[in-house]
């Protein structure tokens, strides 16, 4: 391409310096531009020298920098369908003792087996197939025979690989012969297993319009023709700063991938029969699916393949023979790259071990710790690795709540009885409620009203708030007594206050209150007004203490002590009022209570202590 | 009998959608007077008040209810706890915020025979123990000083007498 003749040139050092002038016509071929004349021009390219027989003239030769800039404008809408993630139940039954591990045999809830869930913006879906027993054995003889064959069973890698291997057709493409050490020479053994998947996928993977993304490549000079073709030429700046773009890129992608020694040989692979084809997707197709790969995922089919299909995925990868060291390693590498989304997966591989049976497709997507995936997942082997943990815990952070349940029921699963009781003993006592302390106090009452009463009085003790409750309500404390059979004689209301059974201290002043109701318990009591006027002289009689006790008083201790001798029950809500705060309050007066001031809330006299003194 | 084929949507409060007889919905008063009230519809009816799981534990109540007469109000003298049949028992085997929400819903919803259910449940958990033992059930901490628990004691005390 670049004709230096250097048996007939000289150079000459002392005009090199000048500099010359350049061609104006970069896009001239080469061939046609050998300028042979005397100018003074000199470029280190060409230093050459003229032989000559006469005195010596000094020519130089400048050959213009033969620049093709392409600009190649491409969108590439890279559809990637993902196959099925296969979830594996434990071990079989047989060798987890249902004893030691009493969930292993436990079917899947109901609301577990099939849902969808959220994967960045994208639906997911996981399901759980009701026939699958049939399909687990076949498919475990088929993992069987791979592992015998010393096959790296992997389940996902198809779609990967064909994005990956355009990708890397570029990488081999525009990374100069600098970077070329990386090359591996071309193996005529291409992924055979890969390709006869993608198949399937083709037409998804191969869709290129040429609408929005703009992608500007380097075409290095050995490709020269098919750049021609592309017709778009850019100054020299632009395509060294589109070489530079490429190359952080190329870089970006080789972070992406730790591994950067992937070079996936391209020849003969049907992705290059494309780029032969069609000059517009030379170098474009790749893009986008590298960088981001996740933003260009459809996952319209996620979990929708039937695990037959991946069944079928898998013996079709593994008879083939000709897998190659080198396609073999690059193939197991997409599939990390892949299963750095399906973390959860490849984690557990790791950790179970064997790998028996696969019955339920999972499709996940977790996209990051792509290093540490990389460092546990190209082992082959099956030792669990403490970098697992890490990642196991970042994955199962980022899972939705409903992968989430998914997830630890599958652990659970596999968990012994220690272990569940561990969990349990955490569990149980994080999801106890306070029930009568947090429920509305209407639904609270309610469970109290199935109380006894002696379990009322212990209940009362547990708190305050228990307390306020149980003990704030009379109409609760009357029923329950009624139907505990708390009878009463009607004479047990006078010897209660005759005998002085805890009426006997001062009662607290409630006046005004008193003096209101009684107006209105007036007409009740008064067609008893005589046994009315034996308890009030009782009461004064008895309680000589008594230094602030009024009519009103009496009254009103003589009017419920009436009701409460017709029926203890029935007291009309007026009424019980007066003889809860009264009867209280006697009790309260003068024993060993907290004041009011020193509680929040105080501890209130409660409503139904006159009943239980009474009844004592 | 047509209107027993009929079916209602309901919708829980994180949108899962439940589509159920009407005669398993009335099982509900809310239900049924919205029901009433709204006529032939088939809008789904929002439940925001209660979460998927929740409202499938109440559709399965309902559900082995459904032909159970109605109870329009129970008598005072039935208050006891003890006659909870087994299906019911087996119903209410669940964590304690399950059964929390479950009361909740139970009210919400007006549904009677549920919320005895629930309610009964809980005051199986407490009856006969001691306080002590009630506060670990539930898991409250005691707020009394030794002072006020010592009052709240003898407070009670006549009835370990009896």
């Amino acid at each position: 391409m670049k004709n230096g003749n250097p048996p007939f040139f000289k150079v000459d050092t002392n005009l090199a310096s000048e500099g010359g002038c350049q061609s104006p016509t970069p896009s001239t071929p080469v061939s046609a531009y050998v300028p042979f004349t005397s100018t003074e021009n000199s470029t280190p390219m060409s230093p050459s020298k003229e032989p000559s027989s006469r005195l010596p003239t000094i020519a130089t030769i400048s050959l213009a920098p033969t620049t093709t800039t392409t600009v190649v404008t491409t969108t590439t809408t890279t559809t990637t369908t993902f196959p099925p993630l296969l979830l594996k139940p434990p071990p079989l039954p047989r060798q987890l003792d249902p004893k030691e591990y009493p969930l292993a045999d436990t079917p899947t809830p109901p609301a577990l087996k099939r849902f969808c869930f959220d994967l960045n913006g994208q639906p997911a879906y996981i399901r759980e197939d009701e026939d699958s027993e049939q399909q687990i054995i076949k498919l475990q003889e088929a993992l069987y025979n791979m592992r015998a064959s010393s096959t790296p069973t992997r389940t996902v890698k198809t779609s990967v690989t064909s994005t990956q291997q355009t990708i890397n057709d570029n990488y081999v493409d525009t990374i100069p012969s600098g970077s070329g050490a990386r090359k591996r020479p071309a193996s005529p053994i291409e992924p055979v297993i890969d390709f006869s998947v993608n198949a399937r996928h083709q037409n998804s993977i191969g869709t290129y319009n040429k609408l929005s993304r703009e992608r500007r490549s380097l075409s290095p000079p050995h490709k020269k023709v098919r750049a021609k073709s592309v017709n778009s030429m850019l100054e020299q700046e632009n395509e060294l700063a589109s070489q530079r773009q490429w190359m952080e890129f190329t870089t970006d992608f080789r972070d992406n991938n730790v591994n950067s020694g992937i070079t996936i040989p391209r020849t003969n692979t049907p992705l290059s029969t494309v780029q032969g084809e069609s000059s517009t997707s030379i170098i474009t197709q790749q893009v986008p699916a590298a960088s981001r790969p996740f933003n260009t995922i459809s996952t319209s089919n996620l979990g929708m393949d039937t695990p037959s299909t991946t069944r079928s995925t898998h013996s079709s990868a593994l008879p083939s023979p000709s897998l190659s060291p080198i396609t073999g390693v690059s193939t197991s590498r997409n599939t990390n790259q892949f299963e750095t989304y399906f973390a959860e997966h490849s984690v557990r591989d790791d950790v179970d071990g064997d790998d028996v049976t696969v019955d339920e497709p999972l499709s996940a997507g977790i996209n990051e710790n792509w290093n540490l995936q990389q460092i546990t997942t190209t082992d082959t082997s099956n030792t669990p690795s403490l970098w697992d943990l890490n990642t196991m815990l970042t994955t199962f952070d980022a899972l939705p709540a409903s992968m989430k349940s998914y997830m630890l029921f599958q652990l659970l699963r596999r968990c012994p009885t220690n272990t569940l009781q561990y969990v349990s003993n955490i569990i149980l006592p994080a999801l106890r409620k306070d029930f009568v302390g947090t429920l509305p106090i209407e639904l609270s009452l309610h469970i109290v009203r199935y109380l006894d009463a002696g379990s009322m009085c212990r209940a009362a003790q547990v708190s305050k708030r228990w307390r306020n409750v149980i003990d704030g309500d009379g109409l609760t404390w009357q029923r329950r007594l009624k139907l505990d059979g708390f009878g009463v004689d009607a004479n047990e209301e006078a010897r209660a206050i005759a005998e002085n059974w805890g009426l006997t201290r001062p009662i607290k002043s409630t006046h005004n209150r008193n003096r209101q109701l009684d107006s209105t318990n007036n007409e009740k009591s008064s067609s008893d007004s005589s046994g009315l006027d034996m308890y009030r002289n009782n009461i004064n009689d008895n309680m000589a203490v008594d230094i602030d006790i009024s009519d009103q008083k009496n009254n009103s201790i003589a009017d419920n002590n009436n009701e409460l001798q017709d029926s203890i029950t029935l007291s009309p809500t007026g009424t019980d009022e007066p003889s809860s705060s009264a009867g209280t309050s006697s009790l309260f007066e003068g024993s060993d209570h907290i004041e009011p001031s020193e509680e929040k809330p105080p501890l209130p006299p409660s409503a139904s202590h006159p009943y239980k003194a009474i009844y004592r | 009998m047509a209107t027993e084929l009929k079916k209602v949507k309901l919708t829980s409060s994180e949108g899962t959608e439940f589509i159920i007889d009407r005669k398993v919905a009335e099982k509900s008063v809310l239900l049924k007077n919205m029901l009433e009230d709204v006529g032939e519809s088939d809008m789904a009816i929002p439940l925001p008040n209660v979460t998927g799981p929740i409202l499938n534990k109440v559709i399965d109540y309902c559900t082995h209810h459904r032909d159970d007469p109605f109870v329009s109000q129970e008598d005072d003298s039935k208050k006891v706890s003890d006659d909870i049949d087994d299906w019911d028992a087996e119903f209410c085997k669940v964590d304690q915020g399950t059964l929390f929400e479950l009361i909740l819903s139970a009210n919400y919803l007006d549904i009677k025979p549920l919320l005895d259910l629930t309610c009964k449940t809980v005051a199986n958990m407490i009856k006969g123990k001691t306080p002590d033992e009630i506060r670990k059930t539930f898991n409250i901490t005691n707020d009394f000083t030794p002072e006020e628990e010592e009052h709240v004691r003898k407070e009670n005390e006549w009835c370990e007498e009896r």
